[in-house]
């Protein structure tokens, strides 16, 4: 208190301001919660074509014999991943379903994918490799019943690879061997 | 501050200043870190790991649509029909000790099976369980929900998408990534009926959720 000036010393009353902060930390502390550790797989996946390669500019029936170069056709390998209703894998065909489907075991599909594709790291190294043809896409076709991390576990194995031809990521397409069973 | 009372004692007041600037300094702390984004996930599902995947970058300015699917069953628990859902128990070190069904109307049971095999699929959106088939107002069906949210991106599209002919006919896609957060115990079938519904209605993009190594 200064008595050269006779007034007297203010002093804010904080307690109201202080109970008000109180309540805003209690709050932000209840609703934190820590960011989960994720990561994802980016894909672009177009639906489900009847024709190879259509875009969705086209129409179906459109006369394409006058220049046959514009049919713009998507070379696709098709991975059969099969589960007799078990959740887990249990029989693997890798091919084209209207030449060929081969019966390749689990553990030797990453094995069989190389004689189509490019390693990656083999790619980013320059080197050739020993795949063959000019697949662009990956179809996984699952069966409904097989477990989420299975089928994950064979994109997982697609995106180590690149196509022969130029280099990229092969497109991978998900589609199911049957209709979801769940209601 | 302190001074003399009428009775003779001295008055004695805490000083409250820096017990306040410390609560100031945590608030500032945790308005900085909260996520609200983080509502809109469903903490209780057990993500694939796999070794490729790539976190998000900071600063990544996408639009995303994130769907949790899981398999969902009739409530075990006598006389309720609501919907239930499995959730791990975990032990301190986070290692599956056992399964338990909790339903919508909090009922907790046993389950020793460890995954539903024939459930229904179902999406959670902010807690919300939506199953294929409307279940009122406030439940729309899977399909349903997809169409509202298309609609909002429809049109926030640039510029914005007028009818869905223009994704139909035109090949239009509508710009937001649809991100897949699916259990690893969750069926196939019950995913690709999600990601079939989402391409329907013009979605192309997607981000398949997956949990990350521990380094």
């Amino acid at each position: 208190m200064s008595k050269r000036h006779s007034s007297e010393d203010v002093e804010l009353n904080v307690t109201a301001m202080l109970d008000m902060a109180f309540q805003l930390l209690a709050f932000f502390i209840l609703t934190f919660r820590p960011p989960p550790g994720e990561a994802q797989i980016f894909l672009k996946l177009p639906p489900a074509q009847p024709v190879a390669g259509m875009t969705g500019t086209e129409k179906a029936g459109a006369d394409e014999n006058k220049d046959p170069s514009k049919i713009k056709t998507t070379k696709s390998l098709t991975v059969n991943l099969l589960d007799r209703e078990s959740g887990s894998v249990t029989d693997v065909q890798v091919g084209i379903p209207s030449v060929s489907m081969k019966p390749v075991p689990y553990n030797d599909l990453e094995k069989e994918l190389r004689s189509y594709f490019k390693a990656k790291e083999d790619s980013d190294a320059g080197q050739k490799g020993n795949a063959q043809g000019d697949y662009e896409q990956v179809v996984i076709n699952a069966s409904p019943t097989l477990r989420w991390e299975e089928v994950m576990k064979v994109v997982d194995m697609c995106t180590k690879f690149t196509t022969v031809k130029d280099g990229k990521l092969p497109a991978v397409s998900l589609s199911s061997a049957g209709p979801d069973p769940g209601g | 501050m302190s001074g003399s009372v009428p009775g003779g004692g001295v008055k004695s007041e805490p000083n409250l200043t820096p017990i306040l600037d410390m609560v100031f300094q945590l608030i500032t702390f945790f308005m900085l870190v909260i996520n609200f984004k983080s509502a809109e996930l469903d903490l209780s599902l057990q993500l694939p790991v796999l070794g490729s995947a790539k976190p998000l970058p900071d600063g990544a300015k996408i639009k995303l649509l994130v769907l949790n699917v899981q398999i969902c069953t009739k409530c075990p628990h006598s006389g309720c029909d609501a919907l239930a859902t499995l959730r791990r128990i975990t032990d301190d070190a986070k290692k599956v000790t056992g399964y338990n069904l909790v339903c919508e109307r909090g009922h907790e049971e046993k389950w020793p099976q460890g995954a539903i095999t024939n459930g229904k699929t179902c999406l959670t959106v902010y807690g919300r369980l939506l199953c294929k088939e409307s279940r009122g107002k406030d439940f729309p069906g899977i399909e349903e929900y997809l169409q509202s949210e298309a609609e909002l991106s429809m049109r926030a599209a640039d510029p914005p998408i007028k009818n869905r002919d223009e994704i139909v006919h035109e090949g239009r896609e509508l710009d937001d990534t649809v991100v897949i957060r699916a259990d690893s115990g969750c069926r196939f079938g019950a995913v690709n009926f999600v990601i079939t519904e989402c391409q329907k209605q013009g979605y192309r993009r997607f981000a398949l959720k997956t949990g990350q190594l521990e380094k």
